[in-house]
């Protein structure tokens, strides 16, 4: 069981199960499928209800005790201070507050454009969306431009 | 409230695939965004692949816990739309997390994570401000609906 949890589940598995997730919520309750929509919810509420009342809400938590559940059964590989190859070149301090920005970035920018990458970028592009084929190709060419900037810089 | 579990209970199906997946380690979004590694490119595709044919065979019946009919409209895309993205993915870059496996990342003990999350839960709440601030003035005393970039309808 921990040795299977060890080795990363193959994108064959793990796509088809996050689809039929989104096809889960659209047979049950004709929902769309969206992490941004919930911590909408959770700041400020909408006629989908407000914090905990939300469904959209309870869905974000899910996914903080799935995260949860699997660092219980699997030996915890994301736990601790390490984040990324940024920790080699920033003071602790320097990490957060430039995380803390990127977040601020992804906040406003999301919730200007509706939707994030689970929103747009799986539910809205299976429904066959213009507005979330177009937001998804722009987070995607904007996040891979940054990325070879940023590799390129430090 | 059945809406509510069944969200509770597939969120959780959810951040447990993305930590196993490994979509919890921004390394993994690294190798993606610096096109090193097409696994979550593959992921997405499979995810969309599935989602796209389930909805189809979906369209038109009666949703089960709340009898509505299932049905989606299409959005076309705004000024809002394009901006946003280019935000987001500029904040997805630095940080090689979006909003989901952050919120996987918390529940699985990465202590950083919580700075990305605090930046996403102050940006979220700001930005209708944020929208009104950069709203030109003529719409404002004019009371003309909708600037170009207010906030396109959350999915």
């Amino acid at each position: 069981m921990r040795s299977t949890l060890e080795s990363t589940l193959p994108w064959w598995i793990a796509g088809p199960v996050l689809g039929l997730v989104i096809v889960s919520l659209l047979g049950l309750a004709n929902k769309r499928f969206g992490v941004l929509g919930g911590v909408t919810d959770l700041v400020q509420g909408s006629t989908e209800g407000r914090g905990l009342r939300s469904w959209r809400a309870l869905l974000v938590l899910g996914i903080v005790l799935g995260g949860l559940a699997y660092t219980l059964l699997a030996g915890a590989p994301d736990a601790g201070s390490t984040y990324s190859w940024l920790d080699a070149h920033l003071s602790l301090g320097g990490e957060v507050a430039l995380l803390f920005g990127a977040g601020l970035l992804i906040g406003v920018g999301a919730r200007t454009a509706g939707g994030c990458t689970s929103g747009h970028g799986l539910t809205g592009a299976a429904l066959l969306s213009p507005a979330s084929i177009v937001s998804i190709s722009t987070i995607m060419a904007t996040a891979v431009t940054t990325t070879l900037i940023l590799d390129a810089v430090v | 409230m059945k809406l509510r579990l069944a969200a509770l209970a597939l969120g959780i199906v959810t951040g447990f695939v993305f930590a196993w997946a490994r979509m919890t380690d921004p390394n993994t979004f690294h190798r993606m965004l610096a096109l090193d590694s097409a696994r979550i490119y593959l992921l997405m595709a499979a995810a969309v692949s599935v989602a796209f044919a389930g909805a189809r065979l979906l369209r038109g019946r009666r949703a089960l816990l709340t009898g509505a009919t299932i049905s989606w409209t299409m959005t076309r895309p705004t000024k809002s739309h394009v901006v946003g993205s280019v935000l987001f993915g500029i904040g997805w870059g630095i940080s090689e997390a979006c909003p989901g496996p952050t919120a996987a990342q918390l529940g699985a003990g990465r202590v950083l994570a919580l700075a990305v999350a605090a930046g996403v839960l102050v940006g979220v709440k700001l930005q209708p401000r944020l929208a009104g601030a950069a709203e030109p003035a003529a719409h404002r005393s004019s009371g003309a609906p909708i600037p170009a970039v207010q906030g396109a309808d959350v999915l």
